[in-house]
């Protein structure tokens, strides 16, 4: 026995992210992420759509592997390969919506995909013994009025989410692990307000036993539950901060800020709107999808209106409903005056257009080429014979060539498919399907998410130029700074209702705090002013 | 054909379009060349026919290609329309019924004083375009998935007919119908090829030269995108199963004019020979890809392997086996071409 003394081990945390790289084809999702968990502690992890919050969770949880960087639990290296297996070592998730299965009952989702625990002496499944170790679960956990034999599509959301996470303290058990590291992913999207506090009430409990990570887009409740805060942005680990001391407008700033180089948003050409000009486009009264209430905005030839709010707030709904892609309830949409309604085909006729977040969902059709991207919404008239349908091939393929080059998108050709570009490339060919048209109102929903910085002055450049050629722009954005920086005016919307419609003139752009403090309920009304 | 009649090339509202002509130049298509996707059909066929002429003496004959002609032009015509449905992501179930109800339909209408080709002709594509627009109802505004309704309507068609034969045979014996099947307006081409060829043209041009075409590809690659760029896609829809069965209403006339009959049995092998034709063509099952240049090849390969196959003397059931692992493979590599497209 040697006699060499280790030095004293700096207290460990039982998960440990460092480094971690992620690539998607030519996409880096994660750049080098950090992210820690000491035993008892809560974690909020934070960060805008795409910094790459879901895919560490992935990562940690065995659902995707990592290109590098180090993964360890309790000092350990560990490389899970699927989910099951970081179960084994402990690591539990709870996903975005309740991961239940509806038509099958209660018990049989307690321990799914762990039946060959419960085997009767034939090999078959031993339903008596999963049932009474669900019904135990269900017990330790205080889960209270739910029938382990009943279909689980029977129980209501808040009992779903108990039994969700019911389940991971009942595999841990099952599983022989005493201290479980539990991932939470958005839990909370689809809960309305009392579901909401139980389930904060069942983290609570958790914590403690557990080590916990826990993702959110709803900033209250991270501030109320968590120890400390890792914020992600674009990939990248921004900050970590105990949660004591810190704010919601703070985080916020973490979450969207960074540092504006001047003109970034081209704010020198940004047009000057004079209110005599006719409204182009007239939202009066409007409500629809069950989440905005009430919205009425006016829109100069021209002008760009941001729509501000946070996630739930109304702001994208409001942009649909604009679009045609979603039904109002209530009010009108009029364009030069005159009224809108029908479906999207008829607002798309009025001279609107719609650039719909998620481009590779709504917007493009991936394994298509960029030239049968670019004429999909121009058929009817500018492309095919109105009757019989006649393609003008030939014409749509030179109004391609002349966008995808005045765009400088970066393809092989128009007749790459939309599959083989960046997506900031794809972003612009996804525009210029509605830029051909040259649209009297054109509503963008994220235009630049999961667009590099390049690819972004691009759009900025060319937004600007559409304003100015009169067409007036509804820009929906998480990205607050892009937000103002390109708007003329930025609209609030809280709660489904547009509650203030804020001046941002070029020289005297609205600051991101007082905005913020608009778009969380329940903060009073700062003066406004409007143009 | 009647069909023909919309294919004026000046148009009412638009300048014909400019000098570009076959707009989707051979570079293009080149220069994306895909050597699983795009070859290996290719190098199948051929692959085949040398294999077959060295083997049955029989088989590079006049005659025997006489016979090939008139047995593939009959399966392209039930398979054209059905792979524009493929392509639109959804399947098509009832051909083999539509055919057997039109043959039906078309066979008592012979024998009950209807002897003109073209009149019988015209009657085909009618009662075709009736039926898919039945199943194109269910399917789109229904909004029952393509896979059920068409299931559902495969069994109510095939029963109509069996109705209209009463369980029995209706031959016929009116030599100027059956030569439209038969007859060799070309010699060594049955004029079945050349019905098929005619639609195959009119069916490539609906699907690459209208509006239509663009539509069917683009609901196949995302429906909601299409939705979000303002068209119905309901009509679409609808006017893809009325294609699907006029080409199988077109192809059940042939075969019963081929025969001079029409039988309980007819067209119960268009409906599995056609997805396999589709497939092995390389036409993807998930939509977005593919289209009737393809199937030709398709077809081709299939009934080149099961009239070699004939001419080498194999046994019946050896050539069902021999055709399924022929899908099979098919299938796989058109996954695998498909997946290079996503990774890529």
């Amino acid at each position: 026995m040697t006699d060499v003394k280790e030095p004293p081990l700096p207290p460990q945390p039982r998960l440990l992210a460092r480094d971690i790289v992620k690539t998607f084809g030519a996409n880096r999702a994660l750049k080098g992420v950090d992210l820690t968990v000491g035993d008892g502690e809560v974690v909020g992890l934070i960060g805008e759509n795409g910094a790459g919050k879901s895919t560490i969770l992935n990562i940690v949880s065995g659902v995707l592997p990592f290109d590098s960087g180090t993964l360890q639990l309790d000092g350990r290296d560990i490389a899970p390969k699927s989910y099951q297996d970081a179960n084994k070592l402990g690591i539990f998730r709870v996903f975005q919506e309740a991961a239940l299965i509806d038509s099958l009952p209660v018990y049989q989702n307690v321990f799914f995909g762990w039946e060959h625990l419960f085997r009767t002496r034939l090999g078959g499944l031993d339903h008596r013994a999963l049932r009474r170790a669900a019904g135990d679960a269900l017990g330790k956990a205080d889960v209270e009025g739910v029938d382990v034999a009943a279909p689980t599509g029977q129980l209501t959301p808040g009992q779903k989410q108990s039994l969700d996470i019911a389940r991971v303290t009942a595999l841990a058990e099952l599983l022989e692990v005493e201290r479980p590291v539990v991932l939470f992913d958005e839990p909370t999207t689809a809960l309305d307000s009392e579901h909401e506090d139980n389930f904060l009430l069942l983290l609570k409990r958790l914590r403690g036993v557990a080590a916990v990570v826990f993702v959110s887009h709803r900033l209250p409740e991270i501030i109320e539950t968590t120890d400390r805060i890792t914020v992600f942005k674009d990939g990248e680990s921004v900050a970590d901060r105990p949660t004591a001391g810190t704010d919601e407008s703070e985080l916020h700033r973490l979450m969207v800020g960074r540092l504006r180089t001047e003109n970034y948003y081209r704010e020198h050409v940004q047009r000057a709107i004079t209110t005599d000009d006719a409204p182009r486009l007239v939202v009066e009264g409007v409500a629809g999808a069950g989440v905005l209430r009430e919205a009425t905005l006016q829109i100069a030839p021209g002008e760009i209106v941001g729509l501000a709010g946070t996630e739930g707030s109304g702001k994208r709904v409001l942009g649909e409903i604009i679009a045609g892609a979603v039904k109002p309830t209530a009010g009108r949409v009029l364009v030069n005056g005159r009224e809108v309604t029908g479906s999207i085909g008829d607002h798309v006729r009025a001279g609107i257009a719609y650039v719909p977040p998620d481009r590779s969902e709504k917007g493009l059709i991936t394994t298509s080429s960029i030239v049968d991207n670019i004429q999909l919404a121009s058929l009817h008239d500018h492309f095919a014979t109105r009757r019989v349908g006649l393609w003008a091939v030939g014409r749509a393929r030179k109004v391609a060539e002349q966008y995808v080059e005045e765009l400088g998108v970066v393809a092989a050709g128009i007749d790459a498919p939309v599959s083989s570009l960046s997506g900031g490339n794809a972003q612009k060919v996804l525009i210029a399907k509605w830029l051909l048209r040259k649209p009297d109102v054109l509503v963008l929903d994220e235009p630049t998410q999961g667009v590099d910085t390049g690819a972004r002055e691009g759009i900025y450049d060319l937004l600007r130029k559409v304003a100015a050629d009169g067409t007036s722009i509804v820009l929906v954005s998480d990205d607050l700074p892009e937000l103002i920086g390109l708007s003329n005016r930025v609209a609030v919307v809280t709660e489904g209702r547009l509650v203030a419609v804020v001046d941002a003139p070029p020289d005297d752009k609205p600051d991101e705090h007082d905005l913020v403090a608009l778009m969380i309920p329940g903060t009073t009304l700062v003066p406004t002013t409007t143009g | 054909m009647t069909t023909e009649l919309t294919l004026p090339a000046a148009s009412p509202d638009l300048p014909p379009p400019p000098d570009t002509g076959p707009a989707t130049p051979a570079g293009a298509l080149f220069g994306r060349l895909n050597v699983v996707r795009d070859v290996l059909p290719l190098a199948a066929l051929l692959a085949l026919v040398v294999f077959f002429a060295v083997r049955a003496e029989a088989f590079w004959s006049a005659a025997n290609f006489t016979l090939i002609s008139g047995q593939a032009g009959i399966l392209l015509l039930a398979s054209l329309g059905a792979t524009l449905v493929i392509v639109a992501g959804s399947v098509d179930l009832s051909v083999g019924s539509i055919a057997l109800l039109t043959g039906a339909v078309v066979a008592s209408l012979i024998n009950s004083g209807f002897g003109s080709p073209i009149v019988v002709l015209l009657i085909a594509i009618a009662v075709g375009a009736a039926i898919g627009l039945i199943n194109g109802v269910v399917f789109a505004y229904g909004r029952v998935p393509s896979f059920i309704a068409t299931l559902g309507t495969l069994s109510l068609f095939a029963g109509i007919g069996l109705t209209v034969l009463q369980g029995s045979t209706i031959n016929f014996t009116n030599q100027a119908i059956r030569d439209l099947a038969i007859g060799q307006f070309i010699p060594n081409i049955q004029n079945a090829a050349l019905i098929a060829l005619a639609a195959l043209l009119v069916v490539w041009f609906l699907a690459r030269r209208t509006r239509f075409g663009l539509y069917v590809y683009a609901v196949g690659g995302n429906e909601r995108v299409v939705e979000l760029a303002g068209v119905r896609t309901a009509r679409v829809k609808v006017l893809i199963l009325v294609l699907s069965g006029i080409t199988a209403g077109l192809a059940g006339l042939l075969l019963t004019a081929q025969l001079g009959a029409a039988g309980p049995t007819l067209g119960s092998t268009i409906l599995l020979d056609s997805i396999a034709a589709i497939v092995i063509g390389g036409t993807a099952l998930s939509g977005g890809v593919g289209g009737v240049g393809r199937t030709v090849l398709g077809v081709l390969i299939l009934t080149v392997l099961s009239n070699g196959l004939n001419q080498i003397g194999a046994a019946d059931y050896t050539q069902t086996i021999i055709k399924g692992l022929v899908i099979i493979v098919a299938a796989v590599f058109t996954m695998a071409s498909q997946r290079k497209l996503i990774v890529k």
